[in-house]
């Protein structure tokens, strides 16, 4: 996209958000909402659950599509959202490294909080939190695997082509994260895992 | 999704911490934010499963399947128990905390809802609904969601024709959009893309002294708007 500045012009001024005035670029902008209305939500969850925190997640994921605006004439049709969770992937390694989060836990803290009340029923953060503490212990490489597999529903073959690796290293990354997950979900409630 | 998916096979407590994060979206300022800074406003009325980022078929499928499969259950605490009913999509949670930032409020469409305590009493999957309420115009404070989404569509159509009038270089009809959108929707949800065009008009037409004042209330209204630092850079350089 143009990145229009203000900048008094014959006493005109651009507006950065007005849609660009040609039929192509209508077409592209028709595109691109497309494309943000049926994937903002998505990556935006996608970032989060790779550890990007709450209070980045909504400028990682705004750059995300930053990106893809600006490539969208070079993105195939129906590649739009493999671009984005491809680019949300280098985003949120990129953080991860900004952020010095590779260290992560040994204690599964949602797990040994103290025992909840009848009151707290049904907490979403509160699952939400243990899930987080538990992919978080997860091999950022699995991890990645694991929610774009788990969350997002990509395939394996696609999340080979995603990321750039054999369809077997996918497999073999997706198979020990969901065994990693079984593992410490039973450990989260105490051995069970019913 | 492949047979081996979690949410498939997964026993009650791995469906139900999964079902979590599939129902952890970003807020409704977080949507409008990055619809404009990317030069696009969010579809006036998205269908509810497109807006999660879940459009296509098979991903509207497994969402069904998620809420099949993940209904009757809920974490309580360190426990995963059963519900009483279940969450349908033909029938959205109610919007609650999450919307009420006024912030949020000024949101166009896409609103993301998740369920209280007491909401999720009934339904672990919060789902998404187009949500222009709380916007402080006369006519959405007491109509049904089909009239609020109505007059969004009105919103949005009076902007976008001050848009074109704009991009064709008409100051006249530009104001004359701005104008009908301030007495029709007065604090309307497009309110801080009513005054930047109103900008742009008083500019185009050569009243830098007005276009900076005006710009000035925008950033005075607005200071965190996407918009902001451009307006900045325009009063620095109209000052000179």
């Amino acid at each position: 996209m143009e990145d229009r500045l203000w900048m008094p012009m014959d006493a005109t001024i651009s507006i950065a958000f007005l849609p660009e005035r040609s039929s192509r670029s209508l077409g592209a902008s028709a595109r691109m909402r497309d494309v943000f209305t049926q994937n903002y939500a998505g990556v935006w969850r996608f970032l989060r659950r790779m550890g990007v925190p709450a209070d980045r997640a909504d400028d990682a994921a705004q750059n995300v599509f930053l990106v893809a605006v600006e490539a969208l004439p070079r993105i195939a049709e129906g590649s739009e959202r493999a671009f984005l969770f491809s680019t949300a992937v280098r985003i949120s390694f990129a953080l991860r490294r900004k952020l010095s989060r590779e260290v992560v836990s040994d204690t599964l803290d949602a797990g040994q909080s103290s025992t909840p009340t009848p009151d707290q029923l049904i907490d979403q953060k509160r699952a939400r939190e243990m899930l987080d503490a538990i992919v978080d212990r997860m091999n950022v490489d699995v991890r990645t695997v694991f929610v774009l597999a788990e969350f997002e529903q990509f395939k394996v073959p696609e999340i080979a082509g995603l990321l750039g690796i054999p369809l077997g290293t996918a497999a073999s990354r997706l198979r020990r994260g969901r065994d990693q997950f079984r593992t410490d979900v039973a450990r989260a409630f105490g051995g069970e895992n019913g | 999704m492949d047979d081996e998916c979690l949410l498939r096979t997964g026993s009650d407590r791995e469906r139900a911490l999964l079902a979590a994060g599939i129902a952890d979206i970003p807020t409704e300022e977080s949507v409008r934010a990055a619809s404009i800074a990317i030069g696009i406003l969010p579809s006036v009325q998205p269908p509810a499963i497109e807006s999660a980022g879940l459009g296509r078929s098979a991903r509207a499928r497994w969402m069904k399947l998620a809420a099949n499969v993940i209904a009757p259950i809920a974490i309580v605490g360190g426990s995963v128990v059963a519900l009483h009913g279940a969450w349908s999509p033909s029938r959205p949670l109610p919007a609650t905390g999450s919307v009420a930032r006024a912030e949020a409020a000024r949101a166009p469409a896409i609103a993301t809802t998740l369920p209280s305590d007491d909401d999720a009493r009934s339904s672990t999957i919060p789902t998404l609904s187009t949500n222009v309420e709380a916007a402080p115009t006369p006519i959405a404070a007491t109509d049904g969601p089909k009239r609020k989404v109505d007059t969004f569509n009105a919103q949005v159509a009076l902007i976008d024709r001050a848009r074109a009038r704009a991009a064709a270089g008409d100051a006249g009809g530009t104001l004359q959009a701005v104008d009908e959108y301030d007495h029709r929707f007065p604090g309307g949800l497009l309110s801080e893309e009513a005054l930047l065009l109103r900008v742009e008009a008083v500019a185009m037409r050569g009243g830098r002294d007005s276009a900076a004042a005006l710009a000035k209330r925008f950033l005075i209204e607005y200071p965190r708007s996407v918009h902001a630092e451009r307006l900045r850079t325009y009063l620095e350089r109209s000052s000179h």
